[in-house]
């Protein structure tokens, strides 16, 4: 079924302008009396407020589930642009670390497919951007309020209806006409969205697949640029151009100390815990990576389900 | 091909690790065009990664942005909706006022 303004628009006119038109002639009046006998405006105002309790808990879950596609494709966009930047910072290194061992720069065939791995996560920093713009969307249907805005307005056309002639049915039409225009409403909008799910739960699984397929990657690029970057600190800090004191910080600083380190003055001990440090460090920034990317797959998996979850979901 | 990636990898540091070990410039640039080709092998084995899936990011951004539009689309219609009923409320106001006026 395809929603457009109009059709939508005639469809409702249809439904309440007809019995009311009826009640303007007059001739017809007994008849609409007695097809909205009390009972049955109460079992109609009943039906109406199940189905929007109903659907309510849809709209919840839609809600539940554009929230968490929001946060995991802004997660998804922070991670692959820190992971350009980090081939970015690999690229300078390399630079560094060809200086240091063959005082030249770094082969340009070696650069080229570095240029070309920064290309590639540019194209995935896009990818997450448009997810954010779908996850945006999605929230704007999940979170519409045109039901509220129809109900308001359908009441308001009940009650002008209303001033034209004395409707038999009493003071329960206008809320009657209000609430079946929000359950219709209501009820277009839930279908539309659990047909949107189903195509934005085959998007993010979709993505799910590729990150998984391309995990080792990631986090060899980032144990790559840590390497590269412990082996270029090792190499400054043989040379004695390293300032010590920020890692002598820690015992220092409590006592409101500071370190006073003259030019030459690097013992051994302070060279062999500086390297200790560079390595510690490393490792702990290679197993957050780590972490943080399965982590990352486990969000987009998640919210794929949760995508899934509002379309398969039955009245 | 993680595997492979792996090896690549240690290839690479293993170089890096003879090269922090040459004691002599000479010796260094011996190992040069090994580690240029290691360097070389790993970088192409990461971009192979990536660029298989070159066809499926081609193809998953042109459904956002299809679902994308699709749900702004519905999401107006649906805020219209209560719009046209709006303006139906305002001409059957007018149209009372009238009446009574000619009454």
């Amino acid at each position: 079924m395809t929603l457009t303004g109009p059709i939508v628009a005639t469809r409702l006119s249809i439904q309440v302008p007809q019995g009311l038109s009826r009640a303007r002639r007059g001739t017809r009046a007994p008849l609409l009396a007695r097809s909205l006998s009390a009972k049955h405006v109460r079992v109609a105002v009943f039906l109406l407020v199940f189905g929007l309790l109903t659907a309510c808990k849809t709209s919840q879950e839609a809600t539940n589930a554009a929230t968490q596609l929001t946060n995991t494709s802004q997660q998804l966009s922070a991670y692959y642009t820190d992971l350009s930047n980090q081939v970015a910072d690999t690229i300078t290194l390399n630079e560094m670390h060809s200086q240091l061992m063959f005082q030249t720069a770094m082969d340009s065939s070696v650069r080229t497919e570095l240029d070309t791995t920064q290309k590639e996560l540019a194209k995935r920093v896009a990818l997450a951007k448009s997810l954010a713009k779908l996850a945006t969307a999605y929230a704007g249907l999940a979170n519409s309020k045109a039901a509220t805005d129809i109900s308001t307005a359908a009441a308001g056309l009940a009650t002008e209806c209303k001033s034209i002639a004395p409707l038999p049915g009493g003071n329960a039409i206008p809320d009657v006409v209000s609430q079946a225009s929000q359950s219709l409403v209501e009820y277009i909008r839930q279908k539309k969205l659990r047909k949107s799910s189903e195509s934005i739960s085959q998007i993010v699984s979709g993505m799910q697949s590729m990150f998984a397929s391309e995990m080792p990657a990631y986090k060899s690029l980032n144990r790559r640029r840590v390497e590269i970057a412990q082996r270029v600190a090792n190499e400054f800090l043989q040379k004695d151009v390293v300032e010590l004191s920020p890692a002598l910080a820690p015992a220092l600083k409590p006592f409101n100390l500071a370190a006073k380190l003259q030019p030459n003055q690097m013992t051994a001990e302070m060279r062999a815990m500086a390297k200790v440090d560079i390595q510690r460090t490393g490792e702990t920034q290679i197993d957050e990576f780590a972490e943080k990317t399965s982590s990352l797959s486990a969000a987009l998996k998640a919210a794929s389900d949760q995508v899934k979850l509002v379309a398969k979901k039955k009245h | 091909m993680d595997e492979a990636l792996r090896v690549l990898e240690s290839q690479l540091n293993a170089i890096e690790d003879a090269l922090d070990a040459c004691t002599t410039q000479d010796q260094r640039n011996q190992l040069r065009p090994s580690y240029i080709q290691a360097q070389l092998n790993y970088q192409r084995a990461v971009n192979k990664i990536f660029q298989a899936n070159d066809p499926q990011i081609t193809q998953l951004v042109t459904q956002m942005k299809q679902a994308q539009t699709s749900l702004q689309k519905l999401t107006q219609q649906l805020a219209d909706f209560a719009k046209i009923v709006s303006a139906v409320s305002t001409a059957v106001r007018i149209g009372t006022e009238l009446a009574s006026m000619a009454m």
